[in-house]
């Protein structure tokens, strides 16, 4: 009690608000390289890279589409597609913001103990919208400045203009964070209501992927069997202009908010203008107004919420059933897809990976067959069909470099069960094994229609990214038993940074860069004639997985009992 | 124990047991004779050196005076030698036969020469072989055929002075190699040898010969022939001898790799001799007197440093061609500096190849073997201060000879355009856009000193690379080899059960004592700690008993029960569970454990029934048997509402609850729980104990680790104490009363254990102190 009234005025308030930003702050970032100047200066130098190199591909874009006439015929990049492009990167800051907030402001572990602080319950809400707003600017003083920046040296905007920018994004960075607040809350009602009815968050899942991946394919066909920009440039191009026009109508605050940004383009340049003034008075007001609904309306349910328990929470309730005999291996078997199934995190991830892959080859197809190629073009086609699928499929063998660390300390436990050790392990692999094949067998699917290939090649380029990606995901595991991370899964619930992760995806880009490299030489070397090709390809396949194969289980039965 | 290892080397690999007591006994009896025979031979083996020297001496003289003719025929005046370009053979005065015969045998008399030189220098068998049953036999043919090869010099334009020279030279040499051969067979006159020698002796020569080979030899017996495959550009052909320079190096390893020091030291020097006599063919004495004919280029440099390495143990230098020369030799093979339309068997491209083979993994497997060891970043230190001495020398060497010679000296490619016109235009204009001319005396020097300082700084860059693909292949390396070792014994274990089991099924226990839980000189290390976490460990749990295991945090229970139940292996001594190794059959083993781990670990995502019949599924418990059991410890846990639920939505205690379900599904007959009542409310603690009571009565073995020392004394048979990874005592409870508690006992014990060593401690003197603490630690 005494500490709460010394604690009082102004100078603790900040004080404490600032411990409660930093600690949330500490528990979602690594701050490792505070600690090491080799580091800071290592971060440093990235960081400007970095910069620079937005800056850099930005100009070049803005400064070839203006060389270009892509977008008007005045010489410049109108304003409209810098609306464009700050409309997307918004959405994807409001999307970010409102699932992200919902779940830190409803559903978060640590709001019981920071509730139990020295603090008021104002004190933790507006910490978790502060910590929100800190990412917001993080990502537009790294990301929207350096490419506005690209886009004003290529439009030679005026030089004060730039020193505008950075209070604009400033309160333009909070704007996605009190709008995410408000919808949150829909959107929690919508989350817990699909969360209490599992039945129907599956349709909907279903349905929405359905929906999506039937509009891409319509997309996809109807690109034209012959495109020639080139000549066809004339017709196309006010399509464009119309198109950004319209935009810049619909998505009118958008656009108000770009011109606040940038300024207004007459007398063939860029100029400051009170309307700017205005814009950004009006946005301040705006976002006040929102943060006071925000405060009235979502604060009183964040604090019911951490008031809440979740021991007595049901959160699901699944039918009383028979206990029923079964097979060991089908019962561990069985218990993998019910847990992958209901890890709805990890199936969406591989659903939208599996489908993206044929959609993907058949975009790259449609595109190909859309130009006239020579022998050697075609060669490039193939090689970049199995670039595609393989680098898509690998990346995606992150989440099997996860899999047994994920189980937590339950992974340990297999241990202590009378089965041979690989039996289980290998069982995890199935799920994975199991979609990936179907995926891959609708790509060259899709791939066999579009290219020239016999049936007899095509089947062997199959069997030959089959047999890379069996050999990939041994691997991957293989990282999982070698450095397992059980312990830290088991603790926190989850990585941010995990290693074997990053290994996986760095050899993903590495194999698949390698088989391009390598089938591109094949084909061309083989002439006119790519049977021999496919042939090694197959056995290239072949010969990875089985030595990873052999691999994985040598070191399972040597390392696996060891390593925890 | 005895048998066990007894059973473990013969059967851990029948022939390699066989073939090991075999070689031990060999090599016992070897050693014997071989330090016999030193005792007395070796002032007459000392004796041999000079000769040796000698002979060396003789065969570099004849070689540069006359040996590189035929090689020189072949190479540089082809039209002389192959006017149709149809074979080598046609131009010289002699048969046909008889030109090959003389080519063929000047090329085994190289090998057999090298052995003979290097052969006082080493003692083993083989060497021993090689010089009796290979080079005697070279050397009587060589001398039918002396005449020939005399003629053929004679024939290439040798000047009369040359070839007596010659002559004389490779008479002393034939008459020096009898002698040295003579010493072999009356060091060991046996004519006949083992089969195992006879084989070893083959697959000796087949090396020796390929190592010796003549660059000249193919051109010479096949001519020009046709120019179909160009060894350039990445083509199928030129891949393969890429490849090949990978394989070779690998096969020699693997080779040599069990071989002895001396066999190693032998197969190594006679490696980079031969090849560097093989490139040497087309050098002469008046070359020696032209400097700017040296072999400087950097790959060039290998072919010399090597052997001098290798003779005088020079690493300093070895490790500048560790990290300069097997990279540049690297980038050599991958673009050859031959003309186009250079023939696979032609002289030069032979030559190019043997140079860059050897230059590329000769110091690789000279560290790969541990001739050299593996550098520290001393030793890169000191190759980059070489490296700056041989580029500073290049420099001056080449604005030097470039003088004397017309073209210019382009040695390491510093002074002409041969490296930037492969990487083009701008690379070109750098090296011309900045020149630096000057004149000392008649002397004209010109330089280039961006591009000669950029290639420096890349060269450099490219050593660090090496560095760290030196690091990364020892890393894999040192990796493999572990786990091969481990593959090997886990492929042993498997044999010496099989015969432990003496014939029996492997689900039938191994040992007699079917109704116990032992533990005989268990030890346990984490890693690659030396630290024991246990040591010596010994323990007999029997069936009906409640078995408390008791001891401060990080004495080492978690480590004996973890290694009981399979989480991790065992680093010593035995686990024995109701006669089941826990090691060696460990399937069997687990299936007698029902265990209760310290905290909870569960598949949350499943309901508590979906778990319990999983587990039952792996034990494969029958229908009945888990009805029955699900539906007792479900009533008895009061789960009823919370069984078909997720787990997730379980309290701390109810996933408890769940964990002991499980692990008494299939009715262990050896039930451990490591502290298994935290989170327990009264009710479940109190069920627990009656479990646990039921379970021994029914006549299995109940271990119990905890820290509550009432509730092990209420309930256990027999207690034991741990700390520290020892085992300090074992005491039944019921020695226990009023007066003399259990918490009285395990606190004094405890307490004693620590005032003994302080007592120790503050009493020994320093370096009994540090023996006590050195005994304690074994």
């Amino acid at each position: 009690m005494e500490d709460t009234i010394q604690n009082k005025g102004f100078k603790p308030f900040i004080k404490h608000f600032k411990a409660l930003v930093l600690m949330q702050l500490k528990d979602k970032l690594d701050f490792s390289f505070l600690s090491s100047k080799k580091k800071l200066i290592a971060k440093i130098v990235f960081f400007i890279l970095r910069i620079g190199a937005i800056i850099a591909i930005s100009y070049l874009a803005f400064h070839y589409a203006a060389v270009l006439s892509l977008f008007s015929l005045s010489g410049i990049v109108p304003v409209g597609v810098v609306t464009m492009i700050y409309t997307l990167i918004f959405v994807m800051s409001l999307l970010s913001c409102t699932v992200g907030l919902m779940k830190t402001l409803y559903y978060a572990d640590d709001n019981r103990v920071l509730v139990t602080m020295p603090v008021t319950g104002n004190m933790v809400f507006f910490s978790k919208l502060v910590v929100y707003f800190i990412f917001e600017l993080e990502r537009s003083l790294t990301f929207t400045l350096p490419l506005l920046i690209g886009y004003g040296v290529a439009s030679l905007l005026p030089i004060g203009m730039y020193f505008w920018m950075i209070p604009c994004l400033i309160f333009l960075s909070a704007l996605p964070v009190v709008l995410g607040a408000l919808l949150s809350l829909p959107t929690m009602a919508v989350y817990g209501f699909l969360k209490r009815h599992g039945a129907i968050k599956v349709t909907v899942f279903l349905l929405v992927i359905t929906i999506f991946v039937a509009a891409v394919i319509w997309l996809i066909l109807l690109i034209p069997e012959n495109i020639n920009l080139i000549q066809q440039w004339h017709h196309i191009q006010p399509h464009i202009i119309d198109f950004i026009r319209q935009f810049n109508i619909y998505a009118y605050p958008l656009a108000k908010l770009t011109n606040m940004m940038i300024g207004e383009y007459y007398n063939l340049r860029f100029n400051f203008t009170w309307a700017q003034v205005v814009t950004f008075v009006i946005l301040i007001a705006a976002m006040a107004l929102v943060l006071v609904v925000v405060y009235l309306i979502a604060k009183p349910l964040f604090l019911k919420m951490t008031a809440t328990p979740f021991e007595f929470e049901k959160k699901e309730y699944i039918k009383a059933r028979e206990n029923r005999r079964r097979k060991k291996y089908k019962s561990i078997l069985r218990k993998e897809f019910l847990l992958n199934l209901r890890s709805t995190e990890i199936s969406y991830s591989f659903v939208a990976v599996y489908i993206s892959v044929p959609i993907l080859i058949l975009l790259l197809n449609k595109i190909f067959a859309a130009m006239t190629t020579q022998l050697l073009g075609d060669y490039m086609a193939y090689s970049f069909n199995l670039l595609i699928i393989l680098l898509i499929l690998f990346a995606s063998n992150a989440i099997v470099s996860t899999m047994y660390s994920m189980e937590g300390r339950a992974g340990y436990m297999k241990k202590t069960k009378p089965l041979e050790l690989i039996m289980p392990l290998v069982i995890k692999l199935f799920y994975n094994i199991l979609f990936s094949v179907l995926s891959i067998l609708a790509a060259m699917t899709v791939f066999g229609i579009y290219s020239a290939l016999s049936v007899g090649n095509i089947i062997m380029l199959t069997v030959c990214v089959l047999f890379f990606q069996f050999g990939h995901i041994l691997w991957s595991a293989e990282r999982d038993l070698m450095n397992p991370q059980n312990e830290q899964y088991a603790t926190t619930g989850g990585l941010i940074d995990n290693p074997n992760s990053n290994m996986t995806t760095i050899s993903a880009f590495i194999i698949s860069a390698a088989v391009f490299a390598f089938s591109l030489k094949l084909f061309t070397e083989g002439g006119d004639d790519p049977t021999l090709a496919c042939v090694k390809l197959m056995l290239l396949g072949i010969a990875f997985a089985l030595m990873r194969a052999y691999l994985f289980f040598v070191k399972v039965r040597v390392y696996y009992k060891e390593r925890m | 124990m005895a048998v066990e290892l007894i059973l473990l080397e013969k059967i851990g690999s029948k022939r390699r047991a066989f073939s090991a007591n075999k070689n031990s006994d060999l090599l016992v009896a070897d050693e014997a004779e071989t330090s016999k025979r030193k005792r007395v031979e070796k002032p007459f083996k000392d004796k041999f050196i000079a000769p040796s020297v000698l002979l060396g001496l003789l065969y570099a003289v004849r070689y540069l005076s006359g040996d590189r003719t035929l090689g020189n025929a072949t190479m540089a005046d082809i039209s002389r030698f192959d006017p149709y370009g149809i074979s080598g053979l046609v131009a010289s005065p002699l048969p046909d036969w008889l030109t090959a015969m003389a080519g063929i045998f000047m090329w085994l008399e190289a090998a057999a020469v090298l052995i003979v030189i290097l052969y006082p220098l080493f003692d083993f068998k083989n060497i021993n072989n090689l010089v009796k049953f290979f080079a005697t036999p070279v050397f009587i043919f060589e001398l039918t055929l002396m005449y020939a090869e005399m003629q053929l010099f004679c024939s290439f334009g040798m000047d009369v002075g040359t070839l007596y020279l010659s002559a004389a030279s490779f008479a002393g040499e034939i008459g020096m190699s009898f002698a040295i051969c003579g010493y072999a067979w009356i060091r060991d006159p046996r004519f006949k040898i083992s089969k195992a020698e006879v084989k070893n002796l083959l697959l000796s020569i087949l090396p020796v010969l390929i190592a010796a080979f003549p660059p000249y030899l193919l051109q010479l017996l096949f001519g020009k022939a046709n120019a179909l495959y160009e060894i350039k550009g990445l083509t199928p052909q030129h891949r393969a001898f890429l490849y090949a320079a990978v394989v070779v190096p690998i096969v020699t390893y693997f080779g040599l790799r069990n071989k002895s020091k001396d066999v190693i030291r032998f197969s190594l020097l006679f490696l980079s001799l031969a090849t560097m006599v093989s490139y040497t063919f087309n050098y002469t004495f008046i070359d020696i007197i032209q400097p700017w004919h040296w072999p400087l280029h950097l790959c060039n440099t290998a072919m010399y440093i090597v052997p001098i390495c290798l003779i005088f143990k020079w690493d300093k230098l070895f490790y500048f061609t560790y990290f300069i020369n097997v990279m540049g030799a690297f980038i050599a093979m991958a673009m050859p500096n031959y003309d186009d339309g250079t023939n696979i068997i032609s002289t030069k491209l032979i030559l190019f190849w043997i140079n860059h083979f050897c230059a590329f993994f000769m110091p690789l497997l000279l560290v790969a073997l541990k001739v050299f060891d593996r550098p520290h970043f001393k030793q890169f230190r000191y190759s980059m201060i070489g490296f700056l001495i041989y580029f500073v020398l290049m420099l001056i060497v080449n604005g030097w000879f470039s003088n004397y010679v017309e073209g210019g000296v382009d040695y390491f490619f510093l002074n002409k355009d041969f490296v930037v016109s492969k990487l083009g235009s701008w690379a070109e204009k750098l090296r011309e856009n900045y020149v630096w001319q000057f004149d000392i005396g008649n002397l004209h020097f010109v330089y280039y000193p961006v591009y000669q300082t950029l290639f420096f700084i890349v060269y450099v860059g490219i050593a660090f690379g090496m560095w760290f693909i030196y690091e990364q292949f020892f890393a894999i390396a040192d990796f493999h080899y572990d786990m091969m070792i481990r593959n090997r014994k886990f492929r042993q274990d498997k044999y010496a059960m099989k015969s432990a089991l003496n014939g029996r099924k492997k689900s039938e226990p191994m040992y007699d004592q079917t109704d116990k839980l032992i533990l005989e000189g268990f030890g346990k290390r984490y890693g690659t700690s030396n630290v024991y976490a246990v040591k010596n460990a010994d323990l007999e749990v029997n069936a009906g008993e409640i078995f408390g295991f008791l001891g401060p945090n990080g004495a080492g229970k978690s480590t004996i029960i973890k290694s009981i139940v399979g989480i991790q292996p065992i680093t010593e001594g035995t686990i024995k569970v109701c006669g089941y190794d826990v090691e060696k059959q460990s399937v069997e083993a687990k299936r007698q454990i029902g265990y209760v781990p310290d905290h909870y670990a569960l598949y949350e995502r499943l309901t508590g029934r979906e778990y319990i019949n999983y587990i039952a599924d792996i034990y494969d418990v029958s229908k009945e048997d888990r009805d029955e059991r699900i539906e007792k410890y479900v009533e008895l846990f009061e789960l009823q509402g919370a069984i078909d639920n997720s787990m997730r939505t379980y309290s701390h205690g109810m996933k408890q609850k769940i964990t002991i379900m499980a692990a008494l599904i299939h009715d262990p007959k050896l039930w451990i729980l490591d502290e298994p009542l935290t989170g327990l409310d009264p009710n479940s603690i109190y069920q627990v104990k009656e479990c646990m009571k039921q379970h021994a009565k029914a006549g299995n073995i109940v271990f119990f680790s905890s820290h509550i020392i009432d509730v092990v004394e209420r309930i256990c048979d027999r207690i034991t104490i741990i700390k520290k990874g020892k085992i300090i005592c074992t005491r039944n409870v019921s020695d226990f009363g009023p007066d003399n508690t259990l918490e009285d006992f395990y606190l004094k014990t405890i307490e004693e254990t620590e005032v003994e060593r302080e007592e120790i401690d503050a009493n020994v003197q320093p370096e009994t102190k540090r023996k006590h603490r050195l005994f304690k630690r074994d």
